[in-house]
């Protein structure tokens, strides 16, 4: 084509209002090019919607209201926190960092339209999670809409909306790299749906964490919610609820708005880098040191140290592995006061379940976590571009999660022996200490699998997590209640290794059994999925670097 | 009118002046190539020229705008291709391109823009699946959406081979021929060389020298510097006297020269008149490379 076709140059009038609809369709479009986070927004809270429903799903409440009715709300919170909190602010920071924002910032399309897009998008993504979950409670467990306060459902819904939009992108303006904004906002808002009426409605909570869930506007946004399918009279607006979540949607359109920026933050050190003066180079180097005799166990410390020190620089995956499950194991018996749970006391029971979800999460969504990192910075490109054997990395990454895991296990072990009356027989240690280290080793196996079985992944926790997080629940590592689960799903957890690790912590732990602890059926099945793992892994190896 | 003026322009970080005193003015149409090293204030200069980085002193005027207040209607007539800028990469070249388009009120058509940087066969391919250079093109047809009457080409050929860069040549020089005015940043001198009308040299933030390639070196008053072969027959001390003693290494003889043109004619009619090959006899010029080096006093070589 010649330079005069080039010419020929489309003269429309500039409908500003235009780029709105197209900028907010391509957000929808870029979500559903997104498979883990639809899955994680949409598919995730209605994953727990049909667990919870039936495992509990057959109970009523005093007044004849199947609890179904009840358990709609607090995950269409959850669905809309997901969307218009953690997806907006990820999604900002990801835009940011890659340079997307500073080219749209080039067209003529002023800034509040490339964030109304955003929010429009995110708005509708949310308004799909809460009608799906709706329809789903409607159609499968005879819940109910309430006609009368359908009004104050739809405006409680867009109050929420807006609050959890503005606040994920004050959060994604505060912080400078993805990985941060990532942790963070899921770092807030589990924790925080926990002390929120939305992971457990209507528990007493110890004071301090109630008054922290009253003044965050999750809370507010669940009960406002439930009290909008409350079956009865009236038309079931919160005013009191509803103002809490306006007044923090001010504040977090305030912080968006003064902190906001087009520029990538996290490469601002390399370019400052650029421009300083080189200093008098060397002009020789002194001879090379002979070889010296590498040993295999040099080779792996070397690996180890370099691997936990990546952990070290993050603090936040640390906190999320060790603390965490720390956290929750003294939240619950505090909750839920000393319940106990299939014939053991609640805190014993949640300390072989935490122990378990410990060495899940570090060997199954941490571990892999840092080799994808490591893969898409093109860290093993390089590094295989060393004498170093490859199964060197990967022994030293997953060493470094079988300590992390064990570190995990001995705070949780602290919490749980100092405050709260676990007991471990000492005769049964090595039992404990084989079934994590096994549970590690099977975790760690299962990541690389995932790993390698997706060579294009930049990032796997929605696909780990959101796999491991519904199998902890079936798998009974939480606490769902002292009735068994129904057959079908403990058959399900049965073929799973997180069932299985949890049943030999548990053997290990438990104060009254008989013998050394050793479980060998159940760390049968965790070796044979550790096997089996591995072989794909090692098939696959190319997948993984 | 001149599409770019730039008076008096200072910018500092701090007490580091990025941008110190820089004055220059580009035309209508021209191809203005701003050289320098990493540091020298390009990226600076050409973000206040963009808008996106307010100036601390002095007068810039780009398509009649103020850029720093020009705002959505100043936005509307640029194009700018950053190297820092990203792709959503779940999107093919099409999506991209058409999405790109419609945020401009005044725009080429997508299609004729990807068939224009030769992504024809790509435009159904997600952005994961282009190669760097295809990246490149991509970003260059991004940038050209809003048909602008300036363009801000920031190292347009950076990591490109050889024959990629001579086709992104080939596609500057045809926006050149639409009446393009482009204001490019570039570490290659010979891609200056090549396609811009004029080049402004910065050093520590400061515009060493502006003007055609020819006029800088020129202005560089570097010597030229005459080489040739001679038969082993031969001595140097039977050559002519030159207006400079001649360095022999062997058979070879090279000298730099600032009087190059008496200094030839010695040598050719010596040559001539003993029946003596001058083989590989070369006059080289400064070139554009040579001016530069001297204008930035960076090292020719690093040792």
């Amino acid at each position: 084509m010649s330079v005069e076709d080039r010419e020929r140059v489309r003269l429309e009038p500039a409908s500003r209002s235009a780029a709105l609809p197209m900028l907010t369709g391509h957000a929808v479009r870029a979500f559903l090019r997104n498979p883990l986070a639809a899955f994680f927004t949409l598919a995730f809270p209605l994953a727990f919607l049909v667990i919870v429903s039936t495992i509990i799903g057959d109970q009523t409440t005093g007044h004849g209201v199947p609890v179904t009715q009840f358990l709609v709300t607090p995950f269409a919170v959850f669905g809309v926190a997901q969307a218009s909190f953690t997806l907006v602010a990820v999604d900002t920071a990801v835009l940011r960092e890659s340079g997307v924002l500073l080219r749209l910032r080039a067209t003529p399309v002023p800034p509040r339209t490339v964030l109304a897009a955003r929010v429009a998008a995110s708005a509708a993504i949310a308004g799909v999670a809460v009608l799906l979950l709706t329809v789903v409670g409607v159609v499968a467990y005879d819940v109910q809409v309430v006609g009368n306060k359908l009004p104050a459902a739809l405006l409680t819904l867009l109050l929420g909306i807006a609050c959890c939009t503005a606040l994920g992108l004050a959060l994604a303006t505060v912080t400078r790299t993805v990985t941060a904004t990532q942790a963070l906002a899921q770092g807030l808002l589990i924790p925080l749906a926990f002390v929120s009426d939305v992971f457990i409605v209507g528990a007493e909570l110890p004071r301090p964490l109630s008054v922290i869930g009253s003044l965050l506007p999750l809370k507010h946004f669940a009960r406002a919610m439930a009290e909008t399918f409350e079956p009865g009279a009236g038309a079931g607006f919160s005013p009191g609820h509803l103002a809490v979540l306006v007044a923090w949607t001010l504040g977090g359109m305030l912080i968006a708005r003064l902190r906001f920026g087009w520029q990538p933050r996290g490469g601002a050190m390399s370019r400052r880098a650029a421009a300083e003066v080189i200093g008098p180079a060397r002009s020789s180097l002194s001879a090379p040191r002979e070889p010296g005799r590498g040993s295999p166990a040099a080779l792996l410390g070397g690996q180890i140290s370099y691997a936990l020190l990546g952990l070290r620089r993050d603090p936040l995956s640390v906190f999320f592995a060790i603390v965490f499950p720390g956290l929750l194991l003294a939240l619950f018996p505090s909750v839920f006061g000393d319940a106990r749970v299939h014939g053991l006391t609640m805190a014993q029971y949640l300390f072989a379940g935490l122990a378990a979800y410990t060495v899940a999460v570090t060997g199954f969504v941490d571990m892999p976590e840092g080799v994808v990192g490591a893969r898409s910075a093109g860290v093993l490109k390089r590094l295989l571009g060393t004498p170093l054997p490859f199964r060197w990395y990967v022994a030293g990454r997953v060493c470094a999660a079988l300590i992390v895991g064990l570190l995990g296990v001995a705070v949780l072990a602290t919490v749980g022996l100092t405050f709260f009356g676990v007991r471990v027989d000492p005769a049964r240690l090595p039992a404990v200490l084989l079934a994590v280290a096994l549970g590690s080793l099977c975790f760690s196996a299962l990541g690389l699998a995932v790993a390698a079985l997706l060579p294009a992944a930049r990032s796997l926790v929605a696909v780990t997590l959101g796999v491991l997080l519904p199998l902890c629940f079936v798998s009974e590592i939480f606490v769902v209640g002292d009735r068994p689960l129904p057959g079908g799903i403990t058959a399900f957890a049965d073929v799973f290794p997180v069932r299985h690790l949890l049943q030999a912590l548990l053997t290990a732990t438990r104060p009254d059994g008989p013998g050394a602890g050793f479980a060998w059926g159940h760390l049968a099945v965790v070796a044979a999925w550790a096997a089996l793992a591995l072989v794909v892994a090692r098939v696959r190896r190319s997948g993984l670097t | 009118m001149a599409t770019i003026v730039v008076q008096d322009l200072t910018r500092a970080y701090g007490s580091v002046p990025a941008a110190d005193h820089v004055s220059f003015s580009v035309g209508e149409g021209e191809i203005f190539a701003l050289l320098g090293p990493n540091g020298a204030g390009k990226t600076t200069i050409v973000e206040i020229l963009e808008g996106y980085r307010s100036r601390d002193s002095g007068r810039v005027e780009v398509l009649g705008y103020d850029p720093a207040t020009g705002g959505s209607a100043y936005r509307a007539r640029i194009g700018v291709v950053l190297q820092s800028a990203g792709f959503e990469e779940e999107f093919t070249v099409r999506e991209l391109l058409r999405l790109q388009c419609g945020l401009f009120p005044r725009r080429h058509d997508p299609d004729e823009l990807i068939d224009l940087v030769g992504l024809g066969d790509k435009r159904a391919t997600r952005v994961k699946g282009l190669s760097g250079g295809q990246r490149r093109r991509l970003d260059l047809a991004l940038g050209l959406a809003g048909a602008p009457e300036l363009l801000f080409l920031d190292e347009p050929t950076t990591g490109f081979d050889p024959a990629a860069r001579h086709h992104a040549w080939d596609l500057v020089s045809r926006l050149r021929g639409l009446g393009t005015t482009i204001l490019l940043t570039t570490h290659y001198l010979e891609e200056a060389q090549r396609l811009a009308d004029r080049v402004g040299v910065l050093r520590s933030g400061r515009l060493q020298a502006v003007g055609t390639p020819d006029e800088l070196r020129a202005a560089s008053r570097l010597p030229t510097v005459i080489s040739f072969g001679l038969s082993p027959a031969r001595r140097a001390a039977d050559l002519p006297s030159l207006s400079v003693p001649p360095e022999v290494d062997g058979s070879h003889v090279r000298f730099l020269s600032r009087d190059p043109l008496p200094d030839a004619r010695r040598l050719t009619q010596w040559a001539s008149d003993n029946e003596a090959a001058l083989s590989d006899f070369t006059v080289a010029p400064p070139t554009l490379e040579d001016a530069y080096l001297a204008l930035t006093e960076e090292p020719a070589h690093v040792s």
